[in-house]
């Protein structure tokens, strides 16, 4: 079939090289196979030995075909680069076809109750990382390959390749020397097992940035063969400095998670007594937020939490707009007020919801599929810290199920009820139930080992000499008086235990347990 | 009507180091052997046939198109085997001629077109082994096969017997008759007796420029007036290399020699003509002359 690469893809693969990669292959699917019964992207994250074991053969198969300059070949094929192309596709199709070995191990010992999406968005996630990181060694290889012309080339190309696995395996956490990861941003970083992989703007632009290196690398090869040189030298400019606008531009929008200006409510003299949300979860969040506040003295502006990755469309106090000021996570909305005063204050506001922690990882989360969104930590509606119980009125409207201290959300729900802080999560769960309490947890939680670790870390809490949770949330705890346990994310630097009540909903740290 | 090849006014340099000086010659079908010492230019000249290289002026007609200036070069039309025909040792001799047949854009029947090939050049009980164990014969069997698949008009073959053993030389000389029937097919070489069974036309590049160009009788006929055979003693013998261009030496006995030389102004007493000299002494002449 005129096209179709099968020349190149025989010279590539009928070597003993080929059999070792592919046992390599197996055998690191075969070793880490366990792994998949917590998540697939458990599997993915930890199949990187597979993914180098992939590139190296890719990488000395391409340098090695394209070095050789066979006069027959050079004589039919005319052009280098053609050639190139060729090694190129090759080298896809041989990538996707091996890739077809740990993605059939992914499907045969999947964790059960892995969802319908979270296991196409884990094998699509292992699809990408395997064949961006295969396909940026074989343009390393083809790319030394033609410069060089001569079995040094495979020396020169694993030294290339090995300055990014180099800094692929660095446990290093600023933005750039992720974007030269050429693997899973957090291979050596445990992420929760809730969210899975997040296919949020990082990561396209995580992945925009190894195509790019390899236009480069492209690029530079043509500016050497082709005529016009000038031309082709300036487009590898323009690659290059493309890569550093996705560097400016992620690091301009990573959303990092932010401390709150907590001091500025200090003794404020109002309170919220009712919330009413009309939200919508898709991969964002847009929420109308109806308080009603009530105050105790009089004042000239109100202070309220509300994270700065929303943006807000208006902030209106008993129905009429109010100038409104919103920085720092701090929302406030110039009105005054008088002892004794209620008033509804309506804040309607959307944003994509994608925060990090100081490791970069993916902290507080909105997408269609996976939410962690821990109302006292994280200002996702307009709140105070350490706020009183309220009484919440809230309808949401999700793809996924949403399991909240109100109760659960399918679709469009309304609840109701009074809590301090409402908390939603939706991801990877399963949900069990044990003397009365609905547990839900991870989909690689084992009831017994969360109830012992659970035990574990309240008798922890309760010998602490300093803790966040106070004495009747301890006791509550300790006589499990408690009718709904969830498994949530937050930063565990934070000193808290690991835990928080809120209402008869017990809300524990996936890293804590 | 036959094939037609013309190299009209063809120079090449590196840099300031002339390689081939306005060359000129015509072919048609049959074997044209190219010959000429180390550095003469034939591997040069036959870079330029390719399309490899680009001349700095002239231009390469085959069958009135002009071969320099076809875009994409005509690789259809052209066979090539170079002197060192090598291929990648993992892939079989038939994942080899599939991939030329595809390169070529051949029209015909694949199969069919690459089974035809592998029978006429006895290909047939390694078609399907890795060219890494190909014997030397072998190797060039294919190498010949990848030429001339699609039944080019042109082929160029650069010293297709060197290294081959008697028997695989012999053989390897009626494929080369064979197809060279419609076929132009231009050959560089230093075997001399594989030109003198074969070619029709006999072109030497001497200093960057053709020395001759004709068939094999007439270069020995051209050459013929200026060798002379002597028999003599050794001490003569030694004598007279310092004078002549001693081509040919023969021991007859203890301190017998016939000598064969290049005739120079001054002749040799008892020297005489030779009615036949070898196509050896006819390009030794056109060498030295």
């Amino acid at each position: 079939m005129n096209g179709f690469p099968t020349f190149y893809i025989k010279a590539m693969i009928k070597n003993p090289i080929f059999f070792i990669y592919i046992s390599f292959v197996l055998f690191f699917v075969y070793f880490i196979k366990g792994s998949l019964h917590i998540t697939i992207f458990e599997f993915v994250r930890l199949f990187f030995h597979g993914y180098i074991c992939s590139n190296l053969f890719l990488l000395i198969s391409t340098a090695w075909v394209i070095s050789k300059r066979y006069e027959s070949l050079v004589f039919l094929e005319r052009d280098v680069l053609k050639k190139q192309w060729k090694l190129l596709f090759s080298a896809f199709i041989i990538s996707s076809v091996v890739a077809l070995l740990p993605m059939a191990a992914m499907l045969a010992f999947k964790n059960p109750l892995t969802d319908g999406s979270f296991l196409w968005k884990g094998l699509v996630h292992f699809f990408i990382l395997w064949t961006l990181s295969n396909m940026l060694a074989a343009t390393i290889g083809t790319t030394i390959g033609i410069l060089v012309q001569h079995r040094a080339s495979i020396l020169l190309s694993l030294l290339l390749y090995g300055y990014f696995l180099w800094k692929s395996i660095n446990t290093t956490i600023t933005y750039q020397q992720k974007l030269l990861n050429i693997f899973d941003d957090y291979m050596q970083v445990e992420t929760n097992t809730m969210s899975g992989t997040i296919f949020n703007l990082n990561y396209f632009l995580d992945k925009l940035f190894l195509i790019l290196l390899m236009l480069f690398l492209l690029l530079i090869t043509y500016s050497v063969y082709r005529k016009k040189k000038t031309a082709y030298i300036l487009l590898a400019v323009l690659a290059l400095l493309a890569m550093k606008g996705v560097v400016i531009y992620g690091e301009k929008h990573v959303q990092k998670i932010r401390a709150y200006p907590t001091a500025e409510f200090a003794h404020v003299p109002y309170a919220v007594q009712t919330y009413k949300m009309d939200l919508a979860l898709t991969n964002r969040l847009k929420n109308t937020a109806e308080l009603e506040m009530s105050f105790s003295s009089a004042g000239d502006a109100i202070n309220l939490l509300l994270d700065d990755c929303f943006t807000i469309d208006s902030v209106k106090v008993n129905d009429s707009p109010v100038k409104y000021s919103h920085k720092n996570n701090l929302l406030k909305i110039d009105v005054p007020y008088r002892p004794n005063e209620t008033k509804k204050i309506v804040v309607s506001y959307e944003g994509d919801v994608q925060l990090e922690d100081d490791l970069g990882v993916l902290t507080y989360y909105v997408t269609n599929d996976a939410v962690n969104l821990p109302g006292w930590l994280f200002a996702w509606y307009p709140a105070m810290p350490e706020p009183k119980p309220s009484y919440y009125d809230v309808r949401l409207d999700a793809s996924a199920k949403i399991y909240s201290n109100l109760g659960i959300f399918t679709g469009e729900t309304e609840r109701k009820g009074e809590t301090s802080s409402l908390s939603l999560f939706a991801g990877q769960y399963q949900t069990l139930t044990d003397n009365g309490v609905t547990y839900i947890l991870p989909i690689d939680a084992h009831l017994d080992v969360f109830q012992s670790s659970l035990k574990g870390l309240i008798n922890q809490a309760a010998k602490a000499r300093h803790r966040t949770l106070s004495a009747s949330d301890l006791q509550s705890l300790q006589n499990r008086a408690y009718k709904t346990v969830i498994v949530g994310s937050w930063p565990n630097g934070l000193d808290d235990e690991g835990l928080r009540l809120v209402g008869d909903t017990l809300i524990v740290n996936d890293s804590n347990y | 009507m036959g094939n037609h090849l013309s190299i009209e006014n063809v120079s090449f340099s590196y840099g300031k180091n002339v390689v081939l000086d306005n060359i000129s010659f015509a072919c048609r079908d049959g074997i044209t052997a190219l010959l000429g010492n180390n550095g003469a230019g034939k591997t040069t000249l036959m870079n330029l046939l390719t399309g490899l290289k680009k001349p700095s002026r002239g231009r390469i007609m085959l069958n009135g198109i002009d071969l320099l200036k076809t875009k994409p070069y005509p690789i259809d039309q052209v066979g090539y085997l170079p002197q060192t025909f090598d291929m990648y040792g993992n892939v079989t001799g038939y994942d080899l001629l599939s991939y030329v047949f595809d390169l070529k854009k051949i029209k015909t029947n694949k199969k069919e077109t690459i089974d035809e090939i592998v029978e006429r050049f006895h290909l047939g009980p390694v078609i399907h082994q890795r060219i890494g164990k190909y014997s030397g014969g072998y190797k060039r069997r294919l190498g010949i096969a990848q030429a001339v698949i699609g039944k080019p008009t042109l082929l160029i073959i650069d010293e297709p017997t060197a290294g081959l053993d008697p028997e695989e030389r012999a053989q390897f000389r009626s494929y080369l008759s064979e197809i060279s029937n419609d076929a132009i097919t231009l050959i560089s070489t230093h075997i001399i007796e594989d030109v003198e069974l074969y070619s029709q036309q006999i072109i030497i590049l001497k200093d960057h420029s053709i020395a001759f160009d004709g068939s094999v009788a007439e270069m020995i006929s051209e050459s013929i007036p200026y060798i002379r055979t002597l028999e003599t003693d050794f001490s003569t013998l030694m004598a007279l290399r310092k004078k002549v261009t001693v081509i040919e030496e023969k021991r007859l006995s203890t301190d017998r020699y016939k000598i064969r030389f290049i005739k120079n102004e001054q002749d040799v007493a008892d020297s005489y003509q030779e009615k036949e000299i070898s196509l050896e002494n006819a390009y030794i002449y056109f060498q030295n002359r």
